[in-house]
């Protein structure tokens, strides 16, 4: 098997990180309006503690479009992509399978759903996120359960059930959609192909915390996880509780994406061709290919957002599917028949 | 072994976001709307928000093209800096810079532009959110009658800080309007032609109900809208549609191709407008904004109206010639 950077994970690590670093430069450096690479500078620093003395604060037009619109949803971006990429490796892992992700499970609709069924019932915002999830959830746990025969799980079974449920959920979003008044109706197409346009720092937190708390859980489990995929009889045999690994799993990707999908909407492509890409590159161990997945998730997110805030705001999703499926297909064909299982 | 590194991971993860809140901190929630100075006066938009200013906003951005062309009506252009990619009229407003459109608001923009309002429409009320949060205001206009456009000339008016010339503009275009249709706004029930108004096509045909102003030019024009009894903006069905069988079929001219690849069916050819080739397609900007250029719509319908009157009478003139001629041979 090739993967380039398998023996090199310490070092490919911290080149991602400085990545992510200079992504995040670049990206907030760029926008709509040219703001001057030192204003941004200076406007970050005032804000520093103890800092405000030498830099007195920018109170003008500048500051709230660094501070309070590119600052905010580029952070978002990057935490939703991380969150995207960790969930798309754990389903991977959980269901042994590359077709495995929160789109093509349905946990992305799910969640759209759920936020829908609260917009629509007029609940306080700060709770569509658990709307999302409860939804999500109960969308992979049926999933999940229709997958198995016979104490294992059949992938054709398990994915045509996602595909069942993706239609589901898509029509009864579609149904709440049309029940709507048009004045508050959520645009369709936003939903569909997500959108960061608008966000708060609120949203940031809340997205944050659950991305630490997710991909922790996650993570915890990567042990487990690379014991499970040499199959689950040998696993039970080394004492590993396959079942409880796998339920924590679930749970943990369907909040990381359900949380992430109700601010955003449904943003394709990242859960899938993030976590192949980073197997490709440092191999099929979920203790490397975890953090290289949520880095290389963030990086790819942002730098998408990035192209949509200056292209008059494209749906995201257009764009991850647009520079996503040719970059993967390069992968495919770099490494025909090695796809790193 | 396994659970010390565990620890390490989720220690360093709560450190990273301990040294992002500390950078961040002070920024979470929103920025507070200074009123710091008396407001000298305050103004309810359409959604009964209480907007308060110390001075007449001298700095506006107007998102919706409607908006736009009440700002110039109401003679304050000068003030707006900024409006969306779809505001074209009058000719000035074309200079403008563009802060994007409803799918997609470059709110960086609108925020460079340093507006003392922002003026948006009922369609487009989520914005009014996103605005807050960047400290900005936000004045609502909107409603779907003709009455709502005169008292958004009003309103406007009122929050620019021109308060008599937002009424004398508002009872301008009401006398102008009245003067229109003096002729026609009481024809009665029964002498009238029944009129089928396609404002869109969107999931099946849309026509103005009751309680739209598309509905009340049509009314004051002196025609018969066949879809009055639905309310608002609704769906019409082609099987309602050669039910009712209108006479006229009126339509945007941005919808022809549209419109027409439904009047071209075998279906519809029975259609009295669609057989005596009655369908008109008039200046979209015009009769879809709801701005002070509905006065150009209601003339195009009164004359439409007019040119219906004359080829019906034609017809029928043309009918009996062709009676006549058969009694003779």
């Amino acid at each position: 098997m090739n993967h380039p950077l398998k023996k090199h994970f310490k070092k490919s690590l911290v080149a991602f990180a400085a990545l992510t670093l200079v992504t995040l430069v670049i990206s907030l450096s760029l926008g709509s309006v040219h703001i001057p690479f030192k204003s941004i500078v200076e406007i970050l620093i005032s804000r520093l503690p103890y800092m405000g003395h030498y830099y007195p604060s920018y109170p003008d037009a500048r500051s709230t479009i660094i501070l309070y619109i590119r600052l905010p949803r580029i952070l978002l971006g990057f935490i939703a992509g991380i969150s995207l990429a960790v969930s798309g490796s754990s389903m991977q892992g959980v269901f042994k399978n590359p077709m495995a992700s929160p789109f093509i499970l349905g946990v992305s609709a799910g969640g759209v759903l759920g936020t829908a069924v609260g917009i629509f019932f007029g609940i306080w915002w700060p709770l569509l996120p658990l709307m999302a999830f409860i939804f999500a959830m109960g969308t992979v746990f049926t999933v999940f359960f229709l997958g198995r025969v016979k104490g294992t799980t059949d992938i054709t079974t398990l994915l045509l059930a996602g595909l069942a449920m993706n239609f589901m959920m898509t029509a009864l979003t579609s149904l709440i959609l049309f029940y709507s008044d048009p004045t508050d109706r959520m645009s369709i197409v936003a939903w569909t192909w997500g959108s960061l346009s608008g966000t708060i720092w609120n949203e940031v937190w809340i997205t944050l915390t659950v991305a630490l708390i997710g991909s922790a859980l996650v993570y915890a489990y990567a042990r487990d996880l690379n014991v499970m995929q040499t199959g689950e009889i040998s696993a039970k045999q080394l004492g590993i509780d396959v079942e409880k690994t796998k339920i924590i799993q679930l749970v943990a990707a369907s909040l990381l994406a359900a949380v992430v999908i109700s601010f955003t909407g449904i943003i394709g492509f990242v859960g899938l061709i993030i976590p192949h890409a980073s197997r490709l590159l440092v191999g099929p161990d979920h203790k490397k290919l975890i953090p290289i997945s949520a880095l290389l998730g963030g990086i790819f997110l942002v730098t998408c957002d990035t192209v949509s805030r200056m292209s008059g705001e494209i749906w995201v999703g257009v764009i991850t599917g647009l520079f996503g499926a040719p970059f993967f297909i390069y992968l495919l064909i770099r490494n025909r028949g090695e796809t790193g299982w | 072994m396994e659970s010390k590194k565990i620890l390490i991971v989720i220690g360093i993860l709560v450190a990273v976001v301990l040294v992002m809140g500390a950078l961040i901190g002070p920024l979470s929630g929103t920025i507070d709307l200074d009123g710091s100075e008396e407001p000298s006066y305050s103004v309810e938009d359409k959604t009964g928000e209480k907007l308060e200013f110390e001075e007449p906003p001298e700095r506006i951005v107007s998102f919706m093209p409607s908006n736009t062309e009440l700002l110039f009506y109401l003679e304050v252009g000068d003030r707006v800096v900024g409006v969306d990619d779809y505001s074209d009229y009058p000719e000035e407003a074309r200079e403008l810079p563009n802060v994007g459109d409803s799918e997609g608001v470059n709110y960086e923009k609108i925020v460079d532009l340093e507006p003392d309002v922002v003026v948006i429409s009922e369609a487009v009320v989520n914005m009014r959110e996103y605005l807050e949060n960047y400290g900005l205001k936000s004045f609502v206009t909107g409603g779907n009658t003709l009455e709502d456009v005169y008292s958004d000339l009003e309103l406007l008016g009122e929050m620019c800080g021109v308060p008599e010339r937002g009424e004398d503009k508002a009872q301008e275009l009401r006398s102008r309007m009245d003067e229109i249709t003096e002729d026609t706004r009481d024809i009665p029930e029964e002498e009238r032609i029944d009129v089928l108004y396609i404002s869109g096509i969107f999931q099946g045909i849309n026509t103005p109900g009751e309680g739209t102003f598309q509905n009340t030019l049509l009314t004051d024009a002196g025609f018969n809208n066949i879809a009055s009894d639905k309310s608002g903006w609704a769906t019409i069905s082609e099987e309602e549609i050669i039910d009712r069988d209108p006479e006229m079929i009126i339509a945007p001219d941005h919808l022809e191709p549209q419109v027409s690849e439904y009047t071209e069916k075998d279906s519809w050819k029975n259609i009295t407008a669609v057989e005596e080739d009655r369908i008109h397609f008039v200046d979209g900007d015009v009769i879809s904004r709801p701005s002070p250029r509905l006065v150009d719509a209601q003339e195009v319908l009164v004359d439409l109206l007019e040119s219906a009157e004359t080829t019906s009478a034609y017809l029928i003139n043309t009918w009996s010639f062709h009676c006549k001629e058969e009694v003779k041979a």
